[in-house]
């Protein structure tokens, strides 16, 4: 700290070293000039009245830590000031209550006699370091990490409504922490970013343009004209600006050109600007080319200051208030620039405007006018810049001031983190809520199509159409009686009588259409549910709303392997009772055949098939065999099902979602943050 | 609905247009929908009042001179303007002509001390201006108008629209990305008025106008008319009025205004709901589709397995009647299964199973159902789609128990015994005597030749024995192949009745599908149908 102090009144020039001479002059005469202030000045009054409005907050924190400090800013920045224009006619000029109090202070800041610069500037120094000391720091710096790598891989793979600003507003978060919070972190001493912001047509480039007397932006009369932002500084500060990490992600480049794209920075030094203060020249906020409104935000989110132009044909604009309520959330410095204004509409425009600024809550910002003027070859009449320069100057100089500037904005967004980062981890989980509800959809769907199956079961659906016809034949033809016969007529390993093939086929036909029409109306459930739930859901069910093609493969192959198995039961377990055995023997295929057909009547004991197995197998060994059977008949139906709904289980994974865990990481990081600050 | 008919092109088309929102509810979006609605009945509205009258509207940002200009068109100092943003609040309406003009005015709901009104027999070298109502609207774009919609809404209702831009506004995203986007195709009835053309150089304002004409292509506005004016100087105002003038002495904005209006509409609801194919897609459901649907609905009552089961259990049942007696006398010795169970009512029952009862298998009803609709609605429109299935479902509920109850009138009785199977039952039995009757006489005249009494002595006729033996076997041999002769028939029989079975059966399907699936089903196809043809004629 005390070493970059050092450095840079080494190197800076003449004009610099004195104003801040003045600024550490001041201390040991605190006293005198307070009672000078407040005994001698008759304007002093109205400064302790219309000052407040915007010096208190800077002061009242420095008072704490360096009370003698608390004057200086006020009656060194005149004195500087004078020194780089002609600072006293145009603050006589202007209206800006701001400019016309601070005047009078002009008078006893030149009196100041030049005193050892060490004491005041090691209590600056002081001031700095003790809001940063290196622990803390690192623990900052750590928990900005963590935040950082827990908004780094976030996704918002739903299209819920608020999906998009979560999106958006999760990259404005990283680029914030990358382009600003992070270097302003690792750096305080660096020297502070104003961005100016604006409408388009506000005049932001020829302000900047008048500032450094030069034509560093190009200013015209086609809207929108700025589209490569353009940076400001002294050329002592470019150094930080060309090679820092601040707004690290645009590419710097010399001079503006249509080909620069969107993605770069000019940087361009100049003399005319005090030193530690560097002034950025932004796209508009309001413009039909929407790119600029977003690079114009993430150049404000990487702002120390701000400073808003609007114009008398503009300050009523929706656009213009809207982000005076963004600075106002973020809780960032700003200075607020009305051009434009025509000499004659001057006082009615500046009390209106000044109304509604009160009405909201912003009527103790600083504020500058600067009259509708000839323009000049892109640049405004120095006189009308003046105040500005003065304010900049003022804050160049004053670097407990300015430190101060720098760690309130950076507190108001370190501030703004504490509710936008929960807010995106309030959406996840969101996110993750709905995925979760999702895909309960799809289990209740399909839970729902097997106790539609398991209720065809039991109530004998199956037992009709062709399956009952061919039960008819199977039993009017006689084969069912032959089939109790075999042994006497000898001979395993007949071949099934045809009778016998087509019931079996009907069967499985019945079994397969039972669930191939629960699959369909759960799958037209799931899709139903997800249209129902959310927007995001129809489109994620897009070509979901039909069972897949393999489903009927599946399932025949599924029911051809049961009956298998069933047959299979029914010869090995179901042997038959001792006293039945030894009368007849039964063919194992017509039994199962039977046995199926008893199992899906349903409950109706008394029916013929169900008297007929228990007779030949044995209560015993039926109930086996049944249980047996159906819990195979549904674990295949399961699996089947089971099947069916990972096309929607991937389909929701495809999209993206992150686990529960993020939005925990999200508060956790929130949280460390906290403590480490 | 009322449309003039001596305006072609637009009443077609919002024949069109109504059909599509008669059509629409449950199909389009409730949004696009609503605003077809509204369409509409400002059509209606508009073509009902005064034909006479150009609605022009003076639209624009805070601070672009609105006010200004429209004082300097009419000469009189009517709207209050000023520094303060933004200025004008209500709309204020000034009016070349006033006969008839009130109820429109009215209709824009512009208030009694807002309107005035330009005589224009006072007016001299006005008079093509006869019949325009300017109207000076509040900007759109100030954090007063986040409230207030008059501005939207009027620039809705407006006949022609005068955008008024300034140097420092032009290209504000506020009026270009939420009207003049959104417009266009407004062309025709769309005026671009660059206003406080004194502020600029004549070299900047020429770049200006360059730039604003580049702006305005690039976002759909082929051909944009951008007239330089300045209400201070007054320069340009005149070129502004004749433009205007000759919108206004045309009569022609309200139906141009109407007609973009229209194809804005059309194109969101293109977009919504392409037409490209959707035309191509059955309106009616074809013979081919009618036979599988009732194939499938046969298959799920298994009209075939019916006429199957009852050719067999015929044929089987048949033997006990008509076949050949002596095989079935000898089965009655094999021991029975049924019976060593001592399951004897099991028995009877079996043979009580083969009712012939019919049924319709309801999972397989639904997958037909489902695969008609399914078919149909190919490269249907999801919502579409939809719709066709809940159609073809709408009685679904009710058709298994419509196709059961149905197809059992004609279902076949099983134990159904036909008057000759009896006449043959006694013809075997007969046989069976004269086997008995041949045995005997065989028997008493090789056994007892000489003992038999007198009256009986032709059986000891041993000449005639060779004959009788011969006719006992032959009466045996008749037996069976009556037996045998019979079982054909009645086999012939019953595939005869199986066919007459299964083609009633099906005729009966068939009818119940019509009137239960197809009908609902070819409804909402004609619906679709009616739909896609009204989009097309939207286009006029």
């Amino acid at each position: 700290m005390n070493t970059a102090m050092d450095d840079e009144r080494g190197e800076s020039p003449g004009e610099q070293t004195l104003s801040f001479r003045a600024l550490t002059d001041l201390p040991p005469d605190e006293d005198t000039a307070q009672v000078d202030e407040t005994g001698d000045q008759p304007p002093e009054p109205e400064a302790a009245t219309d000052e407040p409005e915007s010096e208190p907050p800077p002061e009242e924190p420095q008072a704490e830590s360096a009370p003698e400090e608390s004057e200086a800013p006020e009656s060194a920045e005149p004195e500087a000031a004078p020194e780089e224009s002609e600072a006293p006619e145009a603050a006589a000029e202007s209206a800006v209550p701001e400019a016309a109090s601070e005047e009078p202070e002009a008078e006893p800041a030149p009196e100041e006699p030049e005193a050892g610069d060490a004491e005041p500037e090691a209590a600056a120094g002081g001031v700095l370091e003790e809001e940063l000391p290196p622990e803390a720091a690192e623990a900052l710096m750590s928990a900005l990490g963590a935040l950082r790598e827990s908004v780094a891989g976030l996704r918002f793979g739903l299209d819920l409504p608020g999906a998009a600003e979560a999106k958006q507003e999760c990259a404005d978060l990283l680029a914030q922490l990358e382009d600003y919070v992070l270097p302003r972190v690792r750096l305080k001493t660096a020297p502070a970013l104003i961005v100016i912001a604006g409408s388009t047509g506000a005049g932001k480039s020829t302000l900047v343009n008048s500032l450094a007397e030069r034509n560093v932006s190009r200013t015209g009369v086609r809207r929108p004209t700025t589209g490569v932002p353009v940076l400001i500084c002294h050329p002592d500060d470019e150094k930080w600006f060309v090679e820092g990490e601040l707004l690290g992600g645009l590419r710097r480049i010399d001079k503006p050109s249509s080909a620069a794209g969107m993605r770069s920075l000019v940087v361009v030094p100049t003399e005319k600007l005090p030193q530690g203060v560097a002034l950025l020249d932004t796209p508009d906020i309001d413009s039909v080319v929407e790119e600029h409104h977003e690079i114009a935000h993430r150049m404000l989110d990487a702002a120390d200051l701000w400073i808003f132009v609007t114009t008398a044909a503009r300050y009523a604009d929706a656009p213009a208030w809207n982000l005076l309520r963004l600075a106002k959330e973020r809780g960032a410095r700003l200075a607020i620039v009305l051009s434009r204004v025509q000499t004659k509409a001057r006082d009615v425009v500046l009390k209106h405007f000044v109304r509604m600024l009160t009405e909201y809550g912003m009527g103790e910002i600083d504020r500058f006018v600067i009259s509708e003027s000839k323009v000049a070859d892109g640049r405004l009449p120095d006189s009308e810049v003046t105040d500005l320069r003065l304010w900049l100057a003022e804050l160049s100089v004053d670097e407990a001031r300015r430190a101060l500037a720098v760690k309130e904005t950076l507190n108001g967004v370190l501030d703004s983190f504490r509710t936008r980062v929960p807010a995106l981890a309030r959406h996840l989980e969101t996110q993750v809520a709905v995925r979760g509800e999702l895909r309960s959809d799809v289990d209740a769907a399909f839970l729902g199509a097997l106790t539609e199956i398991d209720k065809a079961f039991r109530s004998g659906a199956l037992v009709h159409g062709e399956v009952l016809a061919r039960w008819q034949d199977f039993s009017g033809s006689g084969d069912l009686m032959r089939s109790l016969q075999l042994r006497k007529r000898g001979g395993a390993g007949k071949q099934d009588s045809e009778r016998i093939i087509a019931f079996r086929a009907a069967l499985r036909a019945g079994l397969e259409s039972v669930i191939v029409a629960a699959a369909n109306r759960a799958c037209e459930e799931v899709i139903a549910r997800w249209r129902h739930r959310a927007e995001a859901g129809a489109t994620l069910g897009e070509g979901l709303d039909r069972p897949s093609d393999e489903l009927m493969r599946h399932a025949s192959r599924a029911i051809a392997a049961w009956q298998e198995h069933v047959t299979e039961l029914v010869r090995t377990e179901g042997v038959a009772k001792r006293s039945v055995s030894k009368l007849v023997s039964f063919d194992p295929d017509s039994l199962s055949l039977i046995f199926m057909v008893a199992m899906f009547s349903g409950g109706r004991a008394e029916g013929v098939p169900h008297r007929l197995v228990k007779a030949l197998l044995g209560a015993e060994s039926l109930r086996g065999i049944g249980a047996k059977a159906l819990s195979d008949l549904r674990a295949r139906i399961g699996m089947l099902f089971d099947e069916e709904s990972m096309r929607y289980v991937q389909a929701l994974d495809s999209a993206g979602i992150p686990d529960e865990s993020a939005a925990t990481r999200l508060y956790q990081a929130t949280y460390n943050l906290e403590v480490a600050r | 609905m009322t449309v003039v008919t001596a305006r072609p092109g637009l009443a077609p088309r919002l024949t069109a247009l109504t059909k599509v929102v008669e059509l629409g509810p449950g199909r389009l979006d409730q949004k696009l929908l609503s605003d077809a609605e509204g369409l509409l009945l400002l059509a209606g509205d508009r073509l009902k009042l005064s034909s006479e009258h150009t609605v022009v509207a003076l639209a624009g940002g805070t601070g672009s001179g609105k006010s200004s200009l429209f004082n300097a068109i009419s000469g009189l100092e009517l709207s209050p303007t000023g520094v303060r943003r933004p200025t004008t609040a209500r709309t204020h309406a000034c009016v070349w002509g006033l006969e008839g003009a009130a109820p429109l005015l009215d209709w824009l709901q512009i208030q009694w001390r807002h309107r005035f009104a330009r005589a224009s027999a006072l007016d001299k070298g006005e008079s093509q201006l006869h019949g325009l109502i300017l109207l000076d609207l509040p900007d759109h774009d100030s954090i007063r108008a986040l409230t207030d919609t008059e501005a939207d809404r009027l620039i809705g209702l407006a006949d022609l629209v005068v955008w008024v831009l300034d140097p420092q506004k032009y290209a504000d995203a506020s009026t270009h990305r939420r009207y003049v986007t959104e417009l266009a195709g407004h062309d025709a009835v769309t005026v671009f008025a660059l206003n406080q053309a004194d502020r600029l150089s004549a070299e900047e304002l020429a770049e200006l106008v360059i730039d604003l004409n580049d702006l305005l292509r690039r976002e759909g506005v082929e051909h944009p008319s951008v007239v330089p004016t300045s209400a201070v100087s007054g320069r340009g105002v005149e070129s502004l009025k004749s433009v205007i003038a000759g919108a206004v002495s045309r009569r022609r904005a309200a139906i141009h205004k109407l007609e973009a209006d229209l194809h804005r509409l059309e194109q969101r609801l293109r977009k919504s709901m392409p037409v490209g194919e959707a035309l191509n897609a059955p309106a009616t459901v074809d013979e081919a589709r009618r036979m599988g649907l009732t194939d499938a609905l046969c298959d799920a009552v298994g009209v075939p397995a019916v006429g199957e089961a009852m050719e067999n259990v015929y044929a089987e049942r048949s033997n006990r009647w008509v076949g050949w007696p002596y095989p079935r006398w000898v089965n009655r010795f094999r021991p029975d299964p049924i019976k060593s169970l001592r399951l004897e009512d099991v028995g009877d029952e079996i043979r009580g199973i083969a009712t012939g009862s019919v049924s319709a298998q309801s999972a397989e009803v639904t997958n037909a159902v489902q695969a008609l609709a399914d078919g149909l609605s190919v490269g249907m429109h999801p919502v579409w789609r939809t719709a066709v299935h809940q159609a073809a479902r709408s009685q679904l509920s009710k058709l298994p128990q419509t196709l059961t109850e149905n197809l059992t009138e004609v279902a076949p009785r099983l134990d159904r015994v036909p008057g000759w199977w009896r006449v043959l039952k006694v013809w075997q039995y007969i046989l069976v005597a004269a086997l008995a009757v041949g045995v005997a006489w065989l028997l008493a005249g090789l056994l007892l030749p000489g003992s038999l009494p007198v009256s009986l002595q032709l059986l000891g006729d041993t000449a005639a024995l060779p004959w009788v033996g011969l006719m006992t076997v032959s009466v045996l041999g008749l037996g069976a192949l009556s037996g045998i002769a019979s079982r054909n028939f009645v086999e012939l029989g019953a595939s005869r009745e199986r066919e007459r079975l299964e083609r009633e059966m099906r005729r009966r399907v068939a009818g119940i599908a019509e009137k239960m699936v197809v009908e609902p089903v070819e409804r909402e196809l004609g619906r679709h149908h009616a739909f896609y043809t009204a989009m097309r004629g939207l286009s006029g």
